[in-house]
């Protein structure tokens, strides 16, 4: 029966994704990309893509962070254009979608301003897609229980800062602290919306939003080795939505040093060969390189 | 018998360029290496920073992560007491004529590089420790850290004890703070790499100086006692 209806809500915006879906730069593009020498011959190859001439008005020479930010303005536009002709529950759906890059902007905002930097030039480096209206209030909170009571209790990450407010001052373990907390209780939500809606976005997002949370543990844990972070204090930054809750946590959260982490990752298969081919050495991949392949795997 | 005398202070001048001539090639040897050194380890810890960079965000690590004003954890010391100062080489300065008797080369100006343990590194991460064996060819003094766990003593290795009265405590423990925790507590191995091949950075800088002031004093003796061989040709 949903199909009959299917169109009165998402009907238009299938279609537009189908035909951004057919934009996205495919393995000729990167070729081409990775045969040009100059600036100038990236944005005349970047012409030709749908990204067209995003890079017109901009006089040469073109720095980095003008192209960066220009090809993510890009991007911006399109998913505001779909969140603005989405009704529930895609609107929400696309909302949680955003929620990541705020967590990074309101870290990237108190880290910001502990280090005495104006919030003009802070506010200019962040996100797009992660922006709310009381970001710029963020630089008056000098503890968490201030941040949360004057300027997150009324935004979308409210809920999940309940578990920060512990903290007593912003420093820089607290502040790593507050940032994988949140992460942590947004994945969770995210998923548990997820599998709420059922059908295929609770299967399609399970596997995508299980592999992020199981990629966060196995990452903090090897990047907690040699820190102040404690082994306790560790296991509460792990998402719980993903394979290896219960007893892959519960072991990850013993774990002294990478081979540790190794052996925990050979009980699940999918994550043995992550680990199978990653080393330090030059010429090898790193292990975030391993992840990152896998991410575009799965997606 | 004057001219015998004569002839003997030649020769000897003459065998102490050739030592000197040789110690110049050396040194040359060395700063070539060191050079190469540096730009091997400059190029290596960019590399993995811009690696961390690309695991952690293009903006988790740059200007927006520290201070304009900041405090730093290295310090060079100049030891230049027995440095032989500015010597005009056409003159024939008692230290020069000393030194062509005793057969000694005249002192530089050392450089040594000083670097506290960061605070809260946790179970051994050994960067107050670190970078072995390249510091002690550096000639480096350590503190001894607050855990009084027994440091591994090497050639060249000065330990230093600390003071243990509160305000050098405290002034000790804010200019020790690790510059990787900038980015975060949990940040990637790419980063830990980035950091480590700078500190070495600091010290292969630190010995290309001492290095390039020996070059530059020996050149300066081996002209001077070119003028003394000149001299001593032509009053003979």
């Amino acid at each position: 029966m949903d199909e009959y209806i299917f169109n009165v809500d998402n009907g238009y915006l299938e279609g537009l994704v189908r035909g951004f879906r057919s934009g996205i730069l495919a393995r000729g593009d990167y070729l081409n990309l990775v045969q040009c020498e100059t600036v100038e011959d990236l944005k005349v190859q970047l012409q030709a893509t749908d990204y067209g001439n995003f890079l017109q008005n901009e006089p040469s020479p073109v720095p980095v962070a003008v192209i960066d930010e220009k090809l993510r303005g890009h991007l911006v536009v399109e998913f505001q254009h779909i969140r603005n002709h989405s009704v529930p529950p895609l609107s929400t759906f696309l909302d949680y979608v955003t929620y990541s890059y705020m967590i990074d902007n309101i870290i990237l905002l108190i880290t910001g301003t502990l280090h005495q930097r104006q919030i003009g030039e802070l506010r200019s480096k962040c996100h797009p897609l992660g922006s709310f209206e009381e970001m710029e209030s963020v630089n008056i909170a000098n503890t968490p229980a201030e941040l949360y009571s004057a300027v997150l209790v009324d935004t979308p990450l409210g809920p999940y800062f309940k578990t920060c407010i512990s903290q007593t001052d912003l420093d820089e373990l607290n502040i790593e602290i507050i940032r994988n907390a949140l992460y942590k209780a947004y994945l969770e939500d995210f998923y548990k919306f997820c599998q709420d809606i059922g059908g295929t976005t609770a299967e399609v997002m399970g596997e995508i939003l299980q592999f992020e949370a199981d990629r966060r543990a196995f990452i903090i844990t090897i990047n907690s080795f040699g820190t102040e972070l404690t082994m306790d204090d560790r296991e509460k930054l792990y998402p719980t939505c993903g394979r290896l809750h219960p007893e892959g946590l519960a072991r990850l959260a013993k774990c002294e040093d990478y081979d540790h982490v190794k052996a925990v990752a050979d009980f699940y298969p999918e994550y043995s060969a992550v680990f199978a081919g990653a080393g330090t050495n030059p010429g090898e991949k790193t292990l975030e390189d391993k992840f990152f392949e896998k991410e575009v795997e799965i997606t | 018998m004057e001219e015998q005398l004569e002839v003997e202070t030649r020769r000897q001048v003459c065998v102490e360029l050739d030592r000197v001539l040789v110690e110049l090639m050396d040194c040359l040897e060395r700063l070539a290496t060191l050079r190469g050194r540096l730009s091997r380890e400059v190029s290596e810890g960019y590399f993995n920073m811009a690696k961390s960079r690309y695991s952690m965000g293009p903006l988790s690590v740059g200007q927006l992560q520290y201070d304009s004003v900041m405090a730093p954890t290295c310090l060079v010391e100049v030891d230049d007491e027995e440095a032989p100062g500015n010597q005009d080489p056409d003159e024939t300065t008692p230290a020069a004529n000393k030194t062509t008797e005793t057969g000694l080369a005249p002192s530089h100006t050392v450089f040594r590089v000083f670097r506290p343990t960061y605070s809260g590194d946790g179970e051994g991460d050994g960067r107050g420790r670190g970078g072995g064996e390249e510091e002690e060819e550096g000639g480096v003094r350590r503190r001894r850290p607050h855990t009084g766990e027994a440091e591994p003593r090497g050639e060249g290795v000065e330990e230093v004890e600390r003071r243990r009265d509160g305000g050098e405590g405290s002034e000790g423990k804010a200019a020790v703070k690790n510059p990787l925790n900038w980015f975060g507590v949990l940040v990637p191995q790419a980063l830990r790499q980035s950091q480590k091949h700078f500190i070495r950075v600091t010290g292969v800088c630190v010995e290309l100086a001492t290095e390039q002031s020996r070059l530059e004093t020996l050149r300066r003796h081996f002209t001077t006692l070119r003028y003394r061989k000149q001299q001593l040709s032509e009053n003979s």
